[in-house]
């Protein structure tokens, strides 16, 4: 196995290709991949100077996003409207404002909760019309999607076993259907794990507030109270998508599972703040409980 | 309060002698119910409210498996009992009304009961609050174990943070100490 570790977006990528591939060939594959992803990064980062997300928070307008947007701009508009509003790419000012900005000041300056979807932008497929400057932040899904994107480019290559891991949240195919035993991060102590998922060609993805926080933040933003979610420590979801796998867990942060499962097939593992945990039945995996 | 100790120790020992006999009434074939063969960790699988203290249970010469949530990576050959989920209603008697009925369900893998729900069937208004106060206290608690000790790949949780935001992070926390 040929395993692939870089940074990128923010996070520590590990990508495992088959040991059968040559040398060069998976050289080739990983150039293109990380051609990919500076593409994606370029149009949907709110941390870089150059990218559409930043012009669009400068000037109201028409945007026209790459045509890879239109996916998660689906699911956001799902999320946002199963939420009630809880999950929003207009957190972006919000959460730039508590401090999680593009200098990562971690500095906390007056907070605003952000306005309704439908009262500054309209979408239709990739274009986004702007009624007034807007800092979008595609933190709730954007990685997910990547994942998808660069694990579909591995597949058109003719690979079909490979695992794409960002920073935990990955997509996992095995040709042999072999299992992967992939570690639930303890969310009060990052030397331990509190069970094991055991995955086969499907993505897991998992969200915590414990590594990114600052102050009384995480990365996680409650769009009302303009807090950070303190109830649940964290969350893990199993869907065949790995992009609705890590939208849904920022939704099961603010709703119940039960207000998603009508419109995704998914599986879910939630532990709350005092350690308590609940699950969907055919979570596939085991948890250490006391 | 006598009667609510009373009423409570009631529930408790009645439910252990459930938990227990479970596997011996259900063993035969017949009853039991396998739901699927490869059952994982359902529902709350502790009993954090039951303690092994009552004697009211025949002693089974079998060992009993604990309600330990550490499934073995035995093999499936080696189980004593067949790998699904059972279930049985159980009655009590309770003071000043009539018997009061409880369900319970387990999932058993590998001889390790890996699920355990218990479902309200009191009649009498006392019971049932008793028997819902039961149950909503009757939730599991995750432990961490080290990730040395765990066979794993992978592990998923918070996203490992970029370089910029710990090192942040980390003048903030030496500006707090100056």
């Amino acid at each position: 196995m040929y395993r692939n570790e870089f940074d990128a977006i923010g996070t520590h990528w590990c990508i495992d290709l088959p040991a059968t591939l040559d040398a060069q060939r998976v050289e080739f594959v990983m150039g293109k991949i990380r051609n990919r992803i500076e593409i994606f990064d370029k149009a949907y980062s709110r941390f870089r100077a150059d990218s559409i997300v930043t012009a669009m928070s400068k000037k109201a307008g028409r945007y026209e996003l790459p045509t890879d947007a239109v996916s998660m701009l689906v699911l956001y508009r799902k999320l946002y409207d199963l939420t009630g509003g809880f999950v929003t790419p207009l957190i972006g000012q919000a959460l730039s404002d508590a401090g999680y900005d593009a200098a990562y000041s971690l500095k906390t300056k007056p907070m605003m909760a952000p306005k309704r979807w439908d009262d500054v932008m309209r979408v239709e497929g990739s274009v986004i019309d702007l009624l007034e400057p807007a800092l979008l932040d595609f933190g709730a899904a954007g990685k997910g999607y990547l994942i998808d994107i660069v694990s579909d480019l591995i597949a058109s290559e003719g690979i079909g076993s490979y695992c794409v891991d960002a920073g935990g949240d990955m997509r996992y195919r095995s040709d042999a259907n072999a299992v992967l035993r992939v570690g639930l991060e303890s969310p009060v102590s990052a030397s331990q794990v509190i069970g094991v998922a055991s995955v086969v060609n499907t993505s897991i993805c998992g969200s915590a507030g414990n590594r990114r926080a600052w102050g009384a933040f995480n990365h996680i933003l409650d769009p009302r109270s303009l807090s950070s979610p303190k109830h649940i420590l964290a969350v893990w979801v199993v869907a065949d998508s790995t992009l609705v796998a890590d939208g849904l867990t920022t939704a099961l942060m603010f709703v119940h599972p039960e207000a998603l499962q009508p419109d995704f097939d998914f599986e879910y593992a939630i532990v709350y703040a005092d350690l308590s945990l609940t699950h969907s039945k055919e979570f596939p995996g085991e948890f250490f409980q006391s | 309060m006598q009667n609510t100790v009373k009423r409570v120790s009631i529930l408790v020992a009645a439910l252990l002698p459930v938990v227990v006999l479970g596997f011996f009434v259900m063993k035969p074939k017949e009853q039991a119910q396998p739901v699927t063969s490869s059952v994982v960790v359902t529902t709350p699988a502790t009993t954090t409210s039951v303690k092994p203290t009552t004697g009211t249970t025949t002693t089974p010469s079998t060992p009993v498996p604990t309600p330990s949530t550490t499934p073995a990576p035995a093999p499936a050959s080696t189980s004593t009992y067949k790998d699904g989920t059972y279930s049985v209603t159980t009655t009590y008697r309770v003071p000043e009304a009539p018997a009061q009925g409880m369900g319970v369900e387990l999932t058993l893998v590998n001889d390790v009961i890996t699920a355990a729900t218990v479902t309200a069937k009191a009649t009498d208004g006392t019971s049932m609050m008793y028997q819902n106060i039961f149950i909503a206290g009757y939730k599991t608690f995750v432990v961490g174990k080290n990730i040395a000790d765990v066979q794993l790949t992978k592990v998923s949780g918070s996203s490992l943070t970029p370089k910029g935001f710990n090192d942040a992070l980390n003048a903030i926390k030496t500006q707090a100490q100056a």
